[in-house]
């Protein structure tokens, strides 16, 4: 039996050299919620689609920390979601039925989309209930 | 506060109508999408047009071809972690044959394709992997049909093909030098149909997935002038790579053990064929985004660009391919007249039809869409 990569003990050493994406980043969610509070402007920032030094990921996860409210999704998988400590700027990951990483975001908006109940599910639900009745 | 209205019911057998059925919540499809839209490499403004997207989409049927290969890229597709997020793009579509998965062989099999062919016919898509021997069609054969037979069978009545892997998108390792099996590529051999390459030994699993995704909700993707999509091939290894800033301040490792290797410095002299490799490794990354080649430690081999074997050393700093192209090049041109293709005007003006028969999507249109 292979071991599955998440559970080889990968220890990430410090790099002593960064790709400088983390400031632009930090600059791009000040930007955000400026529009959040200005205009109700939402934003969302695929973290996977940039590129970062080993452990970059991390540090940026660090500097934006956590906040006050966090959340489990089951659906196709777990979510984490949290709000960093800012409150506004949510950090998501979305893991499969394997817990395998399959997108991390940064969402800058008053809740995140994912959290609210949808329409259809609660149409679903209430044709359930009155079918218990 | 605003109220709430469900969505109307998806279309009848849409992608949408197969996940509902499947018991998948709003929230999970929305999560699907999400994901998805990732995997496409869209900006996740871009997920309620997926969304409304994929509720209509009708589930394609999919036919797979293997020829000269070596089951890699359907391992890479196949270990993209099924049954999940990913897996449901390949579950939504409906694969009628893929003679590596299939239960059915022999003339079962071969009489799934054909139905497949003809209920569909002008409609499905062709998957191909593996590259196309005409030294002697003997070399390969299903159920005792040649390849390049199969090929050009199939191929008729697909809306679109599909190249996936080096090989069948540019020939790959069976044609490098000094090309025993008279190895073509299928652009080699198909110039009527629009014609996707997906290339990478293997390519990256969600990238086969993103592009079946895309084509699903929205058409055939933007290709480079390799006939690659721009969203996963659009941009320079180099470009996105993280040792980049070393590369710029001149400092290189120079063997796989000395100081600078340590320090993560800049692969170039060690064989590093990122500046002149298009793909999406150092952002999508490999085994669930861990890491790829160069993070750990070894230079980009070029693996998604046309004749990379014959490259030089992969550990001779960027080289030009050396090898023959004479003979290859005499292969395919042996198969435009063998099997009565010629890359002609008719030809050209046919693909053109089909590429329009199936809307081309560009990231731009997806933006112009955003804002209307
Ligand atoms: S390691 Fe390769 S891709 Fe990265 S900067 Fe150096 S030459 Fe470019």
């Amino acid at each position: 039996m292979m071991t599955p990569i998440e559970q080889i003990d990968i220890k990430i050493e410090p790099f002593e050299q960064n790709t400088g994406n983390i400031l632009p980043t930090l600059h791009q969610i000040q930007h955000a919620l400026s529009a959040l509070l200005k205009s109700d402007q939402t934003t969302s920032i695929d973290i996977n689609a940039m590129p970062f030094a080993p452990g970059e990921k991390q540090t940026l996860k660090d500097t934006l920390s956590t906040g006050e409210v966090t959340a489990t999704l089951n659906a196709l998988g777990k979510s984490h979601i949290y709000e960093t400590q800012y409150a506004g700027v949510w950090w998501i990951e979305h893991y499969n039925s394997h817990e395998h990483s399959v997108g991390q975001f940064i969402e800058v908006t008053w809740i995140p989309e994912l959290l609210k109940s949808q329409a259809e599910d609660v149409q679903a639900g209430l044709e359930r209930l009155l079918a218990t009745l | 506060m605003s109220t709430r209205k469900p969505s109307s019911s998806p279309a009848p057998g849409s992608v949408g109508e197969y996940l509902r059925a499947q018991g998948i919540s709003r929230r999970g499809f929305l999560k699907f999408c999400t994901a998805t839209a990732s995997m496409m490499a869209l900006s996740p403004a871009f997920v309620p047009r997926l969304v409304e997207a994929l509720e209509k989409a009708p589930r394609p049927s999919v036919i797979w071809l293997s020829f000269q290969e070596c089951t890699g890229c359907t391992e890479s597709l196949t270990r993209s972690h099924a049954p999940t997020v990913e897996g449901l793009i390949f579950d939504a579509i409906s694969l009628d044959y893929h003679h590596t998965l299939q239960a059915a062989s022999g003339e079962a099999a071969e009489l799934a394709r054909e139905e497949a062919m003809k209920e569909n016919w002008g409609k499905y898509v062709l998957v191909v992997d593996g590259s196309i021997p005409l030294g002697n069609p003997g070399f390969s054969t299903i159920a005792g049909i040649s390849n390049v037979d199969m090929l050009m069978d199939t191929a008729k009545g697909a809306a679109a093909i599909v190249s996936v892997g080096t090989c069948a998108a540019y020939g790959g390792l069976p044609q490098a030098d000094p090309n025993p099996t008279g190895a073509v590529s299928v652009q080699d051999l198909i110039k009527d149909k629009p014609i996707i390459n997906v290339p990478g030994c293997p390519p990256i699993p969600v990238v086969i997935t993103g592009v079946l995704a895309h084509f699903l909700a929205f058409g055939l993707p933007e290709l480079d002038e390799l006939n690659r999509p721009k969203v996963f091939y659009g941009q320079n290894i180099h470009d996105r790579c993280y040792r980049r800033p070393f590369y710029e301040r001149g400092q290189f490792a120079e063997t796989f053990d000395d100081e600078g290797a340590k320090k993560g410095w800049c692969l170039y002299k060690l064989g590093c064929k990122g500046p002149t490799t298009y793909n999406a490794c150092a952002t999508t990354k490999w085994n669930q985004g861990a890491s790829f080649p160069i993070e750990s430690g070894h230079g980009c081999l070029g693996c998604s660009e046309p004749r990379f074997w014959d490259g030089g050393s992969f550990y001779k700093a960027l080289s030009v391919p050396t090898g023959d192209l004479g003979q290859t090049a005499g292969y395919a041109l042996a198969a435009g007249g063998a099997v009565g293709i010629a890359a002609g005007l008719l030809a050209r003006q046919k693909k053109a039809q089909a590429v329009k028969d199936h809307e081309t999507v560009t990231v731009n249109d997806l933006h112009k869409g955003e804002h209307s």
